[in-house]
């Protein structure tokens, strides 16, 4: 039987240590557990979105995902093809049908390059299009992100933040890939912004049928653009599922927590809210704690919790958490 | 505004310029002792500025040109530099976003503290400790005496940030000024900081002044709201009837533009066209017609008044009172 189970992406057990070095030899003294048996799915045309605070591992699961971090456990397959195990040149091939956008437009594009050379680049370094034909496609992605196609020739420092992302977004999208790994895309813009860049990937969802790992801090701007959503914690992730199932009732404490503490837009609701405010601050990645990462802040932890790693399973169908308390 | 009570703090008509240029215009509010007021808007509206401004700390070549700061009767743009010193800190404070950068990186957190304590009320040493200590506690440091000999790069955002307005909070001053606290942090520290500066609004009748683009922020937290759009007061009113029912058409976009727990997946968001326009390039008449979609000849030609439209709802718009029955 083939491998390939028809999920455009099948992450399964990824994990990512980062060495910590020490002493006068730079020795590896440690490791940041960044990312610790992670399991995901996404299909073609679809959007998967990947919640948790700073530093819960979210940046590390999209650079695995695009090897440009190499993971040290588990795999990564695309289209059934075992990323993990390719070499640095097989990687080159796939690396088209997978783009990445990142949260800040800013430090995102060379300054020294027009905006038409920025996105153009990947269409002349795959040797796609040159010349006029390249100026031409060039000038198609930037109407389709809502540009207009005389700016090739201005510089990034002429363009807004708003701006700025969706000529990150023409880049992306120059080779036509099928997965884009959008990290915080739109967490450094205003919400006026925010939305219409929301809706710009929304729309080239629709059009292009590209499958998206939407990675955000934010669970109101995961709600808007996810099919289904995971939510990590310390590395780990704790809950999983269908974006309607995930935000209608929540069975992890610290999702519970997560969505609590995001004030709705809506003084009269919010303020009649009981909110759960979690005390203490995330754990050290290099140090977790013993038994379920969550435990020192969990507001209902137990003995069991202190000493048990609580796997990922599925509660109710389609509907994973990693609780022992919870079902 | 009523004028037979003298407020807290009031802005009063208050425009700051740089090389003619003006980047706060007009900007005209009050606020009481234990109130919020929230400063809301994108960015690049002047927040920043006109909170510069109130604490006459405003970068080099940018200065008040026109317009006064009143705390309790007293005229702050008329103060000298040494008197203005001694105002900082004991009657008016200010914390930033970007907790980290803001203290001193060389200081241990305990000492800067007691500096701004000592600096103020000439109180010996062991004393000022002791009354640091207490600080820490009421922000919710936990393992004060700890705490209070590391230096900044050893605590964490959220830590920063309580240690910062520990420091403002010290002299007990009258009105703090907290120019996006929260912005850098994430959500669940964001839902302690907030908490605790609304309970030491309430326990100590501090004013607040709350800038945030944030709309969830903005809904959790503050009692009244002042929108601010290129450099202008568009509308101020009680949160609860600015929610209700906003009359321009700037906080209408704002407030619509917002992704929410409550929408639906994929639901299309409404967006604000175009961008804040610099200082430089800022239209004539109302500053916000080119983005507006009822934008008239007038609204092109004329500024629109900040008028009182109901009690305690001031706004600037020359089409509101149709707006308004338009619903
Ligand atoms: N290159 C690196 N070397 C060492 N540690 C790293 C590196 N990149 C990230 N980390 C650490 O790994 C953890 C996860 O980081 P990251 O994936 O960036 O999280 P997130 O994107 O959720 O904020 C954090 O503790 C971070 O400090
Ligand atoms: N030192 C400065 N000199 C000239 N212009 C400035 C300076 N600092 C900020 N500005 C401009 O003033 C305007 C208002 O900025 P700011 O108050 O920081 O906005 P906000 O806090 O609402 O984002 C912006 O257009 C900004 O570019
Ligand atoms: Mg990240
Ligand atoms: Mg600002």
């Amino acid at each position: 039987m083939n491998k390939n189970t028809g999920a455009l992406l099948d992450v399964a057990g990824l994990q990512v240590l980062y060495p910590i070095r020490g002493g006068l030899f730079g020795r590896p003294v440690g490791h940041v557990r960044a990312v610790e048996d992670v399991s995901i799915r996404i299909d073609a045309g679809e959007t998967f979105g990947l919640a948790g605070e700073s530093g819960c591992g979210k940046t590390t699961v999209g650079m695995a995902i695009l090897q440009m971090v190499r993971p040290t456990g588990g795999r990564v397959a695309f289209e059934g093809t075992d990323l993990t195990s390719l070499a640095t040149g097989a990687l080159r091939q796939i690396r088209r049908d997978m783009q990445i956008v990142f949260q800040d437009p800013y430090s995102s594009l060379n300054p020294r390059l027009t905006v038409g050379e920025s996105v153009g680049e990947p269409l002349l370094v795959h040797g796609v299009a040159r010349g006029h034909d390249l100026k031409r496609k060039v000038g198609d992605l930037m109407e389709i992100v809502g540009l207009q196609p005389s700016y090739a020739s201005r510089y990034p420092h002429e363009f807004s933040g708003g701006q700025r992302q969706r000529i990150v977004i023409a880049r992306a999208l120059a080779l036509r890939p099928k997965l884009i790994v959008c990290d915080e895309p739109v967490s450094a813009l205003d919400v006026s912004v925010q939305s219409q860049i929301l809706n710009l990937l929304n729309d080239l969802q629709q059009d292009f049928g590209l499958a998206y790992l939407f990675i955000s801090h934010d669970l109101s701007v995961l709600k808007n653009v996810s099919d289904r959503v995971g939510v990590m914690y310390l590395g780990r992730l704790v809950e999983l599922a269908e974006t309607a199932a995930l935000y209608e009732r929540t069975l992890h404490p610290y999702t519970e927590a997560l969505m609590s503490a995001i004030p709705l837009p809506d003084p009269v609701r919010q303020r009649a809210r009981t909110q759960v405010i979690l005390s203490g601050e995330i754990p050290s990645p290099s140090n977790p704690p013993t038994g379920c990462p969550f435990h020192t802040r969990c507001p209902i932890a137990q003995a069991v919790c202190r000493e048990k790693l609580p796997a990922l399973e599925e509660k109710r169908p389609g509907h994973l958490a990693a609780c022992h308390l919870r079902d | 505004m009523t004028e037979n009570t003298t407020p807290l703090l009031r802005a009063a008509d208050l425009t700051v310029a740089v090389d003619g240029t003006s980047l706060v215009d007009g900007v005209r509010f009050d606020v009481a002792a234990g109130e919020i007021m929230a400063l809301v808007g994108e960015s690049g509206c002047g927040k920043s500025m006109t909170a510069l401004a109130l604490m006459r700390l405003l970068p080099n070549g940018v200065s008040i040109v026109d317009g006064e700061v009143f705390l309790a009767g007293r005229n702050l743009t008329q103060l000298s530099e040494a008197e203005m010193e001694a105002v900082r800190g004991n009657d008016i404070s200010m914390i930033f976003q970007e907790p980290v950068a803001a203290l001193n990186p060389l200081m241990t957190v305990g000492d800067q503290v007691v500096e701004s304590l000592h600096a103020h009320q000439g109180l010996a040493r062991r004393e000022a400790m002791e009354h640091v200590l207490d600080m820490f506690q009421l922000v919710g440091i936990a393992d004060p005496r700890d705490r209070m000999r590391q230096y900044p790069f050893e605590l964490s955002g959220g830590m920063c940030q309580r240690v910062m307005i520990a420091s403002a909070l010290i002299c007990g001053p009258s009105v703090l000024i907290a120019d996006e606290p929260t912005t850098a942090l994430d959500v669940t520290i964001q839902a302690q900081i907030l908490k605790l500066i609304k309970e030491m609004c309430a326990d100590r009748q501090t004013g607040v002044v709350l800038i945030t683009h944030d709309i969830g922020v903005v809904a959790d937290t503050a009692d009244r709201v002042a929108v601010m759009y290129a450099g202008r007061i568009v509308e101020t009113g009680s949160v609860f009837e600015i929610f209700a029912a906003p009359r321009h058409p700037y906080t209408q976009l704002l407030l619509k533009s917002v992704p929410r727990l409550d929408d639906k997946k994929k639901q299309r968001l409404h967006v604000i066209d175009g961008v804040v326009p610099d200082p430089q390039h800022w239209p004539t008449g109302c500053r916000f017609h080119a983005r507006c979609p009822f934008v008239s000849e007038q609204c092109r030609r004329d500024r629109p008044p900040l008028d009182e439209v109901a009690a305690d709802h001031m706004v600037a718009c020359w089409h509101q009172a149709e707006l308004a029955e338009a619903g």
